[in-house]
């Protein structure tokens, strides 16, 4: 049926009612993606703000030889607190702001997949993230680097909770970081308007895609790095205690995998503003568009390839350190390729020069540098020279400062008219570049010097009379005209956003969508939908504005207080089905204070509190599924412009489907991770092979056999759901999976001490693992039925079967491998090599 | 059906062996030298395994330019994959070919 087409007053007013954020104290429920993404760019600017006044109070200490200024245990928690809140509560969250805020708008979309995803992600970084700072007013930082490397930061050397604020507060923030890679990427690939296909998305979307792709993948192995010294810590299961078989190089390993491609993970979107930015006062489109996706797929593999570049110095065979050394070197050709497109865009077009192209300018000049002394990094015998000086802490600003905070200014100077709806003033940004580009410049390049000259760091104090002193004050000046400077970018916002007159909607003359909506945005953002005919960032916006908010694009109405939003093929952008998204909750920030409850529990080791939390937060997640659901068949539904499509729950392979094999692709990382640790011990640590083997003999067989049994069960629910009677084949599922847990608690309770060798806690771990995948699968099968019994399902409405499916599979394969590989140890132990 | 070289997921097919490449002979390198197995057999063994991937990725680059298109959605995916591809053996070549001449345990 053809929806009644109302007038475009008429039909703001019906799309804000369904789409709004309510007001006063609703505001608390927001879920949509303009408020969330808002929410965390004004969140990581505010810890970005605590970050740079703690890198003050860094070089005022650093200002002259024996300062008094700090001692060293206060030094120690600065510098571990300047590195963790500048990249884990800075730089991440500031990507995945703007991420959120303008991809549904670059992509045609109304929101994002998952916005109750978005909400509960940015709770927990707050909260996380409040936790990690707070700590520093009671004076109990974690202080043991911004990597904690063991074996300093175990509980031998860091008894206090120190240590444990890091872990336990990171691992939270990094809920968020997952949730929302998986958001990104399902919203990128699903969630554009019609016609979008592939090679006419526009280089932002690429850029993000690739970059939430490294998310899912590169952020496991740190997460599972923290459990196990969370666990290490809390219950002495010895991974990283060379003395009782752990290695702490196996954390070096662990953090770098995270660590190095979070390094292009912060740049890639950073790259993703200039090659948005570029072609706009270039007056030109961008050069060499499938030159530079290549360039983003190659960096987003070899950026996987580097991460032992930061350990060359701990003993590992010549062979494997130059198999990383080629790859770091390597990797600067990709990007060599997108800073020569984004040159030959500005060299073949007419540049006009404003604000945020001196950002630009300024990014060129300083990123350069940074990724020269990058290489020079990568070779092996200059690195053994600088390792742990400040040139590798001059290097890392230079290329993080470059290459994502420069960017970001331009980003900022260029999207604040949409932000604001207001022009910028301008008074204070040309003296505000110079003092940041001058400042930075003095600030960092005398730090290659005094790193030349052997100054290492995180050193609280030095001696005079060695040649540093001279260039640390030149540094200390230039972090203080640094700081002038973005305190005035500060002000220049405020005045922009509270003097600025109304901007135009389209300031720039851009050929992206986001600016065919009005600035600022309304909640809905596109009154209705485009279809797309050309590439995405060569759009004639001018002349698309009025029709869209007129409504005659798709969905140009609203209807039965439903929050819609159009899904399209992956690869051609073919519309494909009608997305019914929740509207705003409470139920995201109740999961998010119920998650800071566990962390606090498990922090302050109030182990009932961190269980009944976690067994909360589960219910709370069980009200989530159980408040979206769709009580009839719908069958295809009018989307506008004569089309129709069924919705997301009557169609194989929706968003929900795509968001759970992202989220196991995920885990399964951090599975591969726990299987290379395990192995990585078994080989090379001290004190193998151990005096004590587990052998876990019938039971791990029954176990296997109860995972072999699963595969079958999960393909005969969905038959019978098929057949309209899912019940019973649901109800054997769960009895299943009830037994399946059984079994596995039975055989964690046969591990002799897992505390004496890391042989049994590795075999612990494993064990662990297919424990809490049983018992997850546990829940979803109970979740799925009470949906089936409140007729949320049906034949049509497959979506949660599809959903089990894949996590009964996931679960009883890696639950075999698992199984597998603790039965085969004992006689991989024999294989080793008498000590 | 689709053709190979029409998938998307060929986008990555070309890195995704060059990350197979890293793990394994990373891990064989370990394996060997914790073993001590004699030089010559971990450095033929190291060998026969990069020629494996590299054997693997002529293949996936042969198929991209035989099967070539210009135009639309699938010329995108096949052009970028095809690229992608090539590239991924160049770097296949260069980050592992120090397994001809480099001590293996030292």
């Amino acid at each position: 049926m053809s929806q009644h087409r109302l007038s475009p007053i008429a039909l703001h007013k019906a799309l804000e009612r369904v789409w709004g954020s309510g007001s006063g104290w609703q505001h608390f429920s927001a879920v949509n993606h303009t408020v969330i993404g808002r929410r965390f760019i004004v969140t990581s600017l505010v810890f970005f703000a605590i970050g740079g006044v703690l890198a003050m109070l860094i070089r005022t200490q650093l200002a002259t030889s024996r300062s008094a200024f700090v001692g060293p245990d206060i030094y120690n928690q600065l510098f571990t607190m300047h590195g963790t809140v500048m990249m884990f509560l800075f730089a991440i969250p500031l990507l995945e702001g703007l991420g959120m805020y303008l991809l549904p708008k670059m992509l045609g979309a109304r929101d994002l997949a998952f916005p109750r995803l978005s909400a509960y992600g940015y709770w927990c970084y707050l909260f996380g993230g409040s936790i990690i700072v707070a700590s520093m007013l009671f004076g109990v930082a974690p202080d043991g680097g911004w990597f904690m490397y063991t074996p300093l930061s175990s509980s031998a050397y860091t008894p206090g909770i120190n240590a444990d604020i890091w872990l336990l507060g990171i691992t939270f923030v990094e809920i968020s970081a997952i949730t929302a890679a998986v958001e990104i990427v399902v919203s990128i690939l699903k969630l554009r308007a019609p016609g979008m296909s592939l090679d006419r998305m526009p280089l932002f979307g690429w850029y993000m895609l690739i970059t939430a792709l490294m998310m899912v993948v590169g952020f496991p192995p740190l997460i599972l790095g923290s459990i196990l010294l969370e666990m290490e810590r809390a219950f002495g299961l010895p991974f990283f205690d060379p003395t009782r078989g752990g290695d702490p190089v196996l954390w070096q390993h662990l953090f770098w995998l995270f660590g190095h491609p979070e390094v292009y993970i912060i740049f890639l979107p950073a790259a993703a503003v200039l090659s948005t930015i570029i072609p706009v006062f270039a007056q030109r489109p961008i050069v060499g568009y499938r030159a530079i996706i290549i360039s983003i797929i190659a960096l987003g593999f070899l950026s996987f390839g580097l991460w032992v570049h930061h350990m060359f110095t701990v003993g590992i065979p010549h062979l494997a350190l130059a198999f990383f050394s080629a790859a770091s070197m390597l990797v600067a050709i990709p990007t060599a390729v997108q800073i020569f497109s984004w040159l030959a865009t500005l060299a073949q077009g007419r540049p006009r020069f404003d604000i945020p192209m001196l950002y630009v300018c300024g990014f060129f000049v300083v990123f350069v540098i940074g990724g020269l002394t990058g290489v020079m990094l990568a070779v092996v015998p200059f690195n053994w020279q600088v390792h742990d000086t400040h040139f590798v802490v001059a290097h890392l600003h230079y290329v993080l400062v470059g290459g994502f905070v420069f960017p970001m200014l331009a980003g900022a100077y260029y999207w604040l008219p949409h932000f604001t709806g207001r022009s910028a003033v301008h008074r204070l940004s040309v003296p505000a570049f110079w003092l940041i580009m001058i400042g930075f410049n003095l600030t960092f390049f005398m730090m290659h010097l005094t790193g030349l000259l052997g100054m290492p760091r995180r050193v609280y104090t030095y001696p005079p009379n060695v040649g540093w002193e001279e260039l640390n004050l030149l540094s200390s000046i230039g972090g203080f005209a640094m700081t002038m400077g973005f305190a005035l970018v500060g002000a220049d916002f405020i005045m922009q956003l509270r003097f600025g007159r109304r901007s135009t909607r389209n300031p720039w003359q851009a050929s992206t969508l986001e600016w065919a909506m009005p600035t600022k945005p309304t909640s809905y953002a596109f009154a209705s939908l485009p279809h797309i005919e050309e590439r995405a960032d060569r759009i004639d916006v001018d002349s698309l504005a009025a029709p869209l908010a007129a409504g005659h694009g798709y969905l140009g109405f609203a209807r039965n207080n439903r929050m819609e939003t159009l899904g399209v093929d992956m690869v051609t952008g073919r519309l494909e089905h009608l997305v019914l998204l929740p509207n705003r909750s409470y139920l995201p920030l109740v999961s998010g204070l119920l998650t800071a409850a566990c962390v606090l529990g498990m922090l302050f080791k109030v182990y009932w509190l961190a269980t009944l939390s976690a067994l909360a937060v589960v219910a709370s997640f069980i009200a989530w599924s159980q408040t979206n659901t769709v009580a009839r068949d719908l069958g295809p539904m009018d989307v506008g412009r004569g089309a129709s499509v069924p919705p997301h729950t009557e169609i194989d392979g929706s968003a929900q489907w795509w968001a759970a094999l992202f989220a196991l692709l995920a885990n399964a990382t951090l599975f591969a991770s726990l299987v290379f640790g395990t192995l990585y011990l078994w080989l090379i640590a001290p004190q193998w092979p151990p005096t004590v083997i587990m052998e876990i003999g019938a039971w791990g067989w029954l176990a296997m056999l109860g995972f072999a049994c699963h595969l079958p069960l999960a393909r005969r629910a969905i038959t019978a759901n098929a057949a309209g009677k899912p019940t019973p084949a649901l109800l054997i599922l769960a009895a299943a999976s009830l037994l399946q847990l059984a079994v596995l608690w039975a055989l964690l309770a046969r591990v002799p001490e897992p505390q004496s060798h890391a042989h049994l806690a590795t075999s612990f771990a494993l064990l662990l693992y297919a424990a809490i995948h049983a018992a997850i699968c546990l829940v979803l099968t109970i979740n799925t039925l009470i949906k089936a019994r409140r007729g949320a399902i049906s034949p049509a409405r497959r979506t949660d079967f599809s959903v089990l499916r894949v996590w009964i599979d996931y679960t009883a394969i890696t639950g075999l491998i698992a199984l597998a590989l603790v039965m085969l140890m004992p006689q991989l132990i024999g294989m080793l090599p008498p000590a | 059906m689709m053709r190979l070289t029409s998938r998307p997921l060929l986008l990555a097919a070309g890195f995704s062996i060059w990350a197979s490449a890293f793990v394994v002979l990373y891990g064989v390198n370990a394996i060997g030298c914790v073993f001590t197995w004699p030089q010559s057999l971990q450095r033929g063994v190291l060998l026969i395994l990069l020629a494996l991937h590299l054997a693997a990725l002529a293949w996936l680059t042969w198929q991209c330019w035989q099967q070539r298109q210009t135009s639309g959605t699938a010329g995108f995916v096949q052009t970028v994959g095809f690229g992608a591809t090539l590239a991924a053996l160049a770097a296949t070549l260069l980050t592992f070919s120090p397994s001809l001449v480099l001590t293996l345990c030292h």
